[in-house]
């Protein structure tokens, strides 16, 4: 058999799928599309078709990669980790479509900006369409700061009463400290396996219906019991807020990361879906016209403490927190399948990443 | 003799604060009444995580009816009693319940933080059982721990701490031994090259400055020894109201002070 290079093998194939595409879409009376596609014209398309206005570029961005790199294939995921990325490469693909940051922050860098630094202070969350604002001194809470959140000014105390914080640890970090392991690993597996990564968090949740009430209602067969015309609301046969809870926990495949408020004994009917993080305006908003919230994630001292307060006078409702990550991943399942829709030229799957949490015995 | 007011006793605290270090500043909104005011004559004093319907009845119960809380009472961190008043369901029982029972509450938060030792980590790190000796520095909430696995320093903070609902990221499997410990949201992030695993309170998943449940996560993939465990605001910062109970004692001998939990928040389904 004749040893053909590679270029020919890629010129080969390329031009005998293109002519096979050509071909055969004529078969079927339909129009002929593109045998190759860039992660440039994949995003093109989102934006165009996805429904809504695109208005900002600030969180739905390219993170990482070249846009014109021409797709093999598409994942969508709940967050872009590595596992995620490596099962991706196995399945063939090279562009991973993200709904959560894939260099662990808003800002979503694939260099580290600050090592060490704490997450942002209570409620410090930007708008929508505000740009990473840079960390102030008053909102980095970590050792030394004494703070768990914005502070006025603090006066300066006499030596002994506040000691200069020391870095931990046996030595002394040195001058000039060594790459960030895990930014190294994560950029040199992309690197050499030319991935693209484009993050849609904002403009794919706020499609309406919310994709990820959708899909979890499909996850968990809820879809007939829909309350009216309403995604974020399903009347099911009653069941036990404990029984629902670890339905949850099942069938969307957690571990760690959920956690519910509420007397577990308590019979639910009425549930309600407030996907992604929930403020506490949405929490109350919401209460009283159901039996039980399932959210992804709350601050502890707004809607947890607002469901215990409410479980403690003896009132029969729950809240149930299911994760961030987790609550993303039935929305990019249906993310997946809407892509086909318009990106007929490679695969697309989902691939989930998981609960990122898990609990010792 | 006078009767010990709710004012008696936040001005002792505030000229306490100020002979050890922290003078008092009125910016701070967080650390004022929530409900009641200077006049109510104190009957007991409960120290507790949070102004929770729960802690408010159990002090009550004690004969306790000033509550001096850690964080909010209307399920918001500025106090805003407008966002509670929207709430059908339980505001209205829970102001009555206080009103009913003469409760008063002080909130300290900001202050206490600029205690040193801030009662919130020195309480913590004391409930979940890191030994003060192995503490790197004085207030450093750094700790050097004998060499384990991320899974058994879980457990073992687990079972300390005797609550379902901690979380971990990371290989269990994964050695550490250099410990960095967080209050609420106080937590600090585990990319820092000197620390191994990182115990916490709270923080977001994503969005944030940084985040570590994802940086953990790729860690692990990568063999890169890192653990996040995370407690819990409440458990996190509950254990150094005990703290402040027993600094209250010395200079309010008038009345009884006790902590008293704010309760759990959180329990796991199996």
């Amino acid at each position: 058999m004749k040893q053909i290079s590679r270029r020919e093998f890629a010129t080969l194939t390329v031009a005998g799928t293109a002519m096979s595409r050509v071909a055969s879409p004529f078969a079927r009376g339909l129009a002929p599309v593109a045998a190759t596609v860039t992660a440039a014209e994949i995003v093109a398309r989102i934006k165009k078709q996805i429904g809504g206005a695109w208005d900002s570029d600030d969180i739905d961005a390219f993170k990482i990669g070249d846009p014109s790199t021409v797709v093999t294939g598409v994942v969508t995921t709940s967050m872009a980790t590595l596992d995620v990325l490596q099962k991706a490469v196995q399945a063939g693909a090279n562009l991973i479509i993200t709904a959560t940051p894939t260099f662990y922050s808003r800002a979503d860098l694939s260099t580290p900006g600050g090592r060490g630094l704490g997450a942002g202070g209570r409620g410090q969350i930007p708008a929508r369409g505000a740009g990473p604002a840079p960390p102030s001194p008053a909102t980095i809470s970590g050792p030394g700061t004494g703070a768990s959140a914005p502070m006025p000014p603090a006066p300066t105390l006499p030596s002994s009463v506040v000691p200069t914080p020391q870095r931990g640890g046996a030595a002394a970090p040195p001058a000039a400290p060594p790459p960030d392991p895990v930014f190294a690993g994560k950029n040199d597996f992309i690197a050499r396996h030319k991935l693209v990564v484009f993050r849609m968090g904002q403009h794919w949740t706020q499609r309406e219906p919310d994709p990820r009430a959708v899909g979890l209602a499909t996850a968990m067969g809820w879809t007939r019991y829909k309350a009216g015309n309403d995604a974020l609301r399903y009347d099911v046969p009653p069941i036990t807020l404990d029984a629902l809870a670890s339905q949850l926990k099942k069938a969307l495949n957690t571990r760690g990361g959920i956690r519910a408020v509420g007397d577990p004994t308590a019979t639910v009917r009425r549930i309600g879906l407030l996907p992604g993080f929930t403020t506490i305006q949405a929490s109350i908003a919401m209460m009283p016209s159901v039996d039980v919230i399932v959210t992804g994630e709350v601050q502890e001292w707004e809607s947890a403490s607002y469901a215990q307060d409410v479980a403690f006078a003896g009132i029969k409702k729950g809240f149930i927190s299911i994760g961030r990550v987790v609550n993303e991943a039935p929305g990019m399942q249906v993310c997946a399948d809407w892509l086909k829709t318009i990106v007929p030229e490679v695969p697309v799957r989902f691939v989930t990443a998981g609960d990122l949490y898990w609990r010792p015995l | 003799m006078r009767a010990l007011t709710a004012g008696d006793v936040v001005n002792r605290i505030k000229s306490l604060m100020a002979l050890q270090g922290v003078p008092w500043s009125d910016a701070s909104t967080r650390d004022r009444f929530k409900f009641g005011g200077a006049d109510t004559v104190v009957t007991g004093i409960a120290t507790t995580f949070m102004g929770t319907f729960e802690a408010i009845t159990k002090a009550s119960a004690m004969g306790l009816n000033m509550i001096i809380a850690h964080e909010d009472t209307y399920w918001n961190d500025p106090d805003n009693t407008q966002v509670a008043e929207a709430d059908t369901l339980v505001y209205r029982k829970k102001i009555d319940f206080m009103t009913e029972h003469n409760i008063v509450i002080f909130r300290i938060h900001d202050h206490m933080h600029r205690q040193r030792p801030d009662f919130t980590f020195s309480g913590t790190a004391r409930e979940v059982g890191l030994d003060p000796a192995t503490e790197t520095a004085p207030d450093s909430r750094r700790f050097v721990i004998p060499e384990t696995t991320l899974g058994e320093l879980a457990a073992r903070v687990k079972k300390v701490r005797g609550d379902d609902a901690i979380r971990v990221v990371g290989d269990p499997n994964a050695k550490v031994r250099r410990v960095a410990t967080g209050a609420g949201m106080a937590t600090p992030a585990v990319n820092s090259p000197d620390i191994d695993v990182v115990i916490g309170g709270e923080q977001r998943e994503i969005e944030g400055t940084f985040d570590s449940p994802g940086y953990v996560a790729d860690a692990a993939t990568l063999g890169v020894p890192k653990g996040w465990i995370i407690i819990g605001h409440n458990m996190s910062e509950e254990s150094g109201m005990q703290e402040m109970a027993a600094w209250l004692r010395p200079i309010v001998p008038e009345v009884k002070v006790q902590h008293v939990r704010a309760g759990i928040v959180y329990w796991v389904p199996k």
